[in-house]
This record gives structure tokens, sequence and C-alpha cells, in this order.
């Protein structure tokens, strides 16, 4: 029926035919209803619980319904006569929605209440800080699910819900990642030297590996430094992979002999260098004595290496002697 | 037509009421003008409930409960239909029931998320809860002194979290022990250059396992 004066415009109330206009009518009112409801359970701190059936017998939904405290508690204590349980009070003053729809209603925020602040109880006033800590945390959520419902329609199921607390849950976590990702990168560049006391003997392939990134994390590295770095290197590594084909021959109890050949390193060495140049100077003899004519110093430098190579092949491990077998095929080449 | 005229009049006046029970102070009166006040909207709330069912033909009931847990009304009136549908409500699986319920908090929720101009409310909400919070603060500073052994404690638990960063760095520190190693390794290569006695940057030896002794390569055939 049309009224004059205005647009608006009240329909009769009796069913509807058209089915689009049934749904949409449906849905609109019901929202409606459930926000009646809401505000006289805030008014009047009722207990309230809403039942409606759907429109359409093909729906999914058994059931729309609205509930404060909850559709169950009121359900069940009307099925068995009982007075339902009261709200928790603290779970009301800690709800962002409730607080915020209170005070449009004109009850104002209940941390502006006289009571509260006459209040000289230290007990009472730390609880409030304590609920107010927490409504400020749940506003900041409520903000960050406001910017998340932005571009999207909020369905109103509690799975829904909780799907968009893991999201936050996985926003955090990539957090926490980053900040161990910066903690990790401090030590490498500054080690202390105390650590050099503590330090044992691995395995020698490992120190390798281990030295090689050592030096590339150092940050101050001029290029030619670099370079020299890299050289000398090289040359460390060639030495220390034929020590490392020595370990890889020994067993768990003849590692013992070998450290103890270790501990004597420097012995045999100045030894090993006085019996180079005794056996030196006897090939240069014999040669001489072997060759008629003119002796040229080339030609003993080069015998040198090959007769001393026969003496190291004798008794040897088959898989040593197969590198000196490569190297005195190079020596042959020259 | 003429009694929802009279109704929608009555509503206005209904805010007016509520307005002059902000400014009143007395409390009898006051006491009167919400009593009014709330069972006005209870009837508005009972007549949406009986315009849906009509509009849609569906079936509508409220259970309402006063703050006192009475039972003060229900709608339709019948109460043997009202527990039909809870019956059927209260049989239903959970996961059915779950299904479209909502409660006062996450309805209020929705509405606020759901309308921009609330934003604005929000912030002047939260601008009020954040001086509240300080002037609640500072009061319960000057009422308890004894509050500062409390400050101390919260430092003590802050000073608990450190062990839990510690083993990290003990973790840090193991990870870090083969990288030292291998300088010193290095070192300990590097020292035996200087013992060459030729010219060249660098020699070579051989070691022979059997007799024990050293074999230096000559320069020239090497680099």
């Amino acid at each position: 029926m049309v009224k004059k004066g205005g647009t608006k415009r009240k329909i009769a109330i009796e069913t509807i035919q058209k089915r689009d206009s049934l749904r949409v009518t449906c849905t609109k009112r019901r929202e409606g209803l459930y926000s009646k409801a809401s505000q006289l359970c805030l008014l009047s701190d009722a207990q309230i619980a809403i039942l409606a059936t759907p429109p359409s017998s093909e729906s999914n939904v058994s059931f729309y319904s609205f509930g404060h405290s909850s559709v169950d508690a009121v359900v069940s204590a009307f099925l068995s006569g009982q007075r339902p349980v009261p709200k928790d009070n603290k779970e009301t003053r800690e709800d962002v929605g409730i607080c915020l729809t209170r005070n449009n209603l004109g009850l104002g925020f209940w941390w502006n209440d006289e009571s509260l602040a006459r209040s000289e109880n230290p007990q009472e006033i730390s609880e409030a800080i304590d609920s107010m800590r927490t409504l400020l945390r749940n506003l900041k959520e409520l903000r960050a699910d406001e910017a998340l419902a932005c571009n999207q329609a909020f369905v109103n199921d509690r799975e829904d819900l909780k799907n968009n607390d893991k999201c936050d849950f996985v926003s955090d976590h990539e957090t926490h990642d980053q900040t161990l990702i910066l903690q990790s990168a401090s030590p490498i560049c500054c080690i202390p030297e105390n650590l050099n006391e503590i330090t044992q003997e691995p395995n020698q392939t490992l120190n390798i590996q281990s030295s090689t990134s050592a030096i590339c994390c150092v940050p101050d590295n001029s290029p030619e430094n670099f370079n020299e770095i890299t050289e000398e290197q090289d040359q460390i590594r060639s030495i220390c992979e034929t020590f490392c084909v020595m370990d890889n021959n020994a067993a768990l109890p003849e590692m013992n002999l070998d450290y103890d050949q270790d501990i004597g390193f420097d012995t045999p060495f100045e030894s090993a260098l006085n019996d180079w140049f005794s056996d030196n100077t006897t090939h240069q003899e014999i040669s001489a004595s072997i060759l008629n004519a003119v002796v040229d110093d080339q030609v003993s430098v080069d015998l040198t290496p090959f007769s001393y190579f026969q003496r190291c092949l004798d008794g040897d491990n088959l898989r040593f002697s197969d590198c000196f077998k490569d190297f005195a095929n190079t020596i042959s080449a020259l | 037509m003429d009694s929802s005229m009279s109704t929608k009049k009555k509503t206005k006046l209904s805010v007016r009421n509520q307005t002059c029970f902000k400014k009143s102070s007395l409390s009898s009166s006051s006491t009167a003008k919400k009593t009014t006040n709330l069972s006005m909207r209870e009837e508005t709330m009972f007549k949406k409930a009986l315009e849906l069912s009509t509009l849609c033909d569906i079936e509508v009931c409220v259970i309402y409960y006063g703050r006192d847990g009475e039972l003060i009304k229900t709608w339709p009136e019948d109460q043997s239909k009202v527990r039909d549908m809870a019956e059927r409500f209260s049989k239903l699986h959970e996961r059915e029931r779950r299904k479209k319920r909502t409660n006062l908090s996450l309805f209020l929720r929705k509405k606020i998320l759901d309308d921009n101009k609330l934003s604005e409310k929000v912030l002047e909400m939260k601008d009020s809860l954040e001086s509240g919070l300080r002037v609640l603060q500072d009061k319960l500073l000057l009422l308890q002194p004894e509050n500062q052994t409390e400050l101390g404690q919260s430092r003590a638990v802050s000073s608990t979290t450190n062990p839990l960063s510690s083993p990290e760095d003990h973790h840090h520190q193991q990870w870090t022990e083969p990288l030292v190693t291998g300088v010193s390794n290095t070192e300990q290569d590097l020292s035996t250059s200087p013992l060459s006695n030729h010219q060249s940057k660098y020699s070579v030896f051989v070691y022979n396992h059997d007799s024990g002794s050293f074999y230096q390569v000559p320069d020239s055939i090497c680099f």
C-alpha cells in the first residue's frame, strides 16, 4: 500500500509468492530479527535463543539460529525446565563488538564507569587493566581481519573463522623464521679467538671444505688478497688430498699408528732432507762415471727423480702407487 | 495501517524517552522508563518474528529468558510448538547444528566488519581504551608503591627468557667450530713452505712410508 509523503512503502504481511523475493526477504528480515534480539540482550542482560527453518525444503541447512549466551545452552535449559547458566562477565568485557555496540546504544564504555574511577581496590583496578589490554589486543586483531575482509564476503561460519586464525598463525611463523635467519648470520662474522684452544681435529676432508667457507665468509676482502688466498689454498689442497688418500686406506686400529707418525712429523722431515742431499751427491758421481762425455746439469737433474720413484713404488699400497704412476707418466712426457 | 502508524510514533517516543533516561537523575523514574523501553523492545522483537514467519512461510521460535534466569516469554505463545521445534533442533547432529549458527559475539563482529561507518567508531573506542588504560595504570601505581617489586619480578621473568636464547647461541658455536678448525689447519700447512731450501715459492715432498723418509721433487719439473 502506498503512503503519501514518502518514498518508502509498507508491504502487506502475507506470504510472498515470488521465490527470489521470498528468499531475499527471508535473509534480510532474519538479520533484522537478530539485530533486535542482540540489542535487547545488551540492554537487559537477557538470554535469548531464536530458531528459524530455511525458506526452501531443498536447503542443506536444517536451522538458522541465534543465541545469547549460546543456542545450545538456552535450548537445553528450556527443554529441561531449568534456568540457564549466567554469562561470564569477563568474556563480555573483553569482546570488541559487545563493547562497541553498548556504546552505540548509549550505555557507554565500561572502563569509563564512575564506580571504577572511584574504586580504591588495587585488585579490581589490576583486573580492569588486564581486561583492557586483552580488549586492545582483540581490537587490533579485529582491524587486521577487517583488512582481510575488504574484498571478500565474510561467511558467518566458525570453520571460516578457524581458517582465518590459521592464516594469522602462518604469518607469525614466517616472521619468526626471518628472525632466526638474522640471528644465525651474526656468529659467522665474529668468530671468537678462544675457540682455537677448544678446537679438535675432525676429518681432513671436512677441514678443506670448512676452510673454504671460512675464507669466503670473511666480509673484508680486497680482490688481490682473495686471489692470493685462492692460490695458496690450491697448493694446500693438493697436499691435503695426498693425506686424505692415506687416511682412506687405514682401518681403525691402524689409525693410532698414523696418529703416532703425525706426532713425530718434524723429526723424520729433517733426517729426510739430510738423506736427500747425500743421495743426490752419490748419484751425480755415478752418472759422471757412466757418461764419458761432458755431463750437463739438466741431464743429471732429470735422472734423479726417476730412480727415486722406482724406490717409492716398491713397497707402497696399490692405490697410492697408482697416483704416482700417473705422476711418473707426466714426468716422462716432459 | 493506523495501528502500524501509532506503533511507529510510539517508537519515536521511546527514542526520546531514552534521551530523557540519560539525563534524568531520579533512579525511580529512570527505572520506570527503562522498563517501559525494554518492554517495547520486546514487543518489537516478537512482532518481527511474526512478520518473518508470515512473509517467508517458515517456522520461527523465540525463547526469551530474563537476567535472573526466569523464562519471560516465548514466541509462539503456545509452548508446545516451541518445545517441538527445540527438540528437533537438539536432536540434530552437532555438525548440522553448527551450520548457520551464531551468537552475540560473532553476530556483532560480523556487523562491524560489514559496516564501514563503524571503522571510525572503532578508532574512537581504541583511543578511549588507551587513555583509560594509562589513567588506571597511573592510579594503580599511586595506590600501591609495593607494585615496584612486581615490576622487578616482571624483569626477572624477562631475564628467564635469556636461557631460552642461549641454547641457540651454543648451537651456533658448535656449528662455527669446524670453520675455526679449518683456519688452524690452514696455518699449519702454510708453515711448511718456509722450510724449503729452493728459491721457488712452492716445493713438493714425497713421503715414503717404509723408510719414513722424504724426497723433494725438483722445481724445474713441477712448476
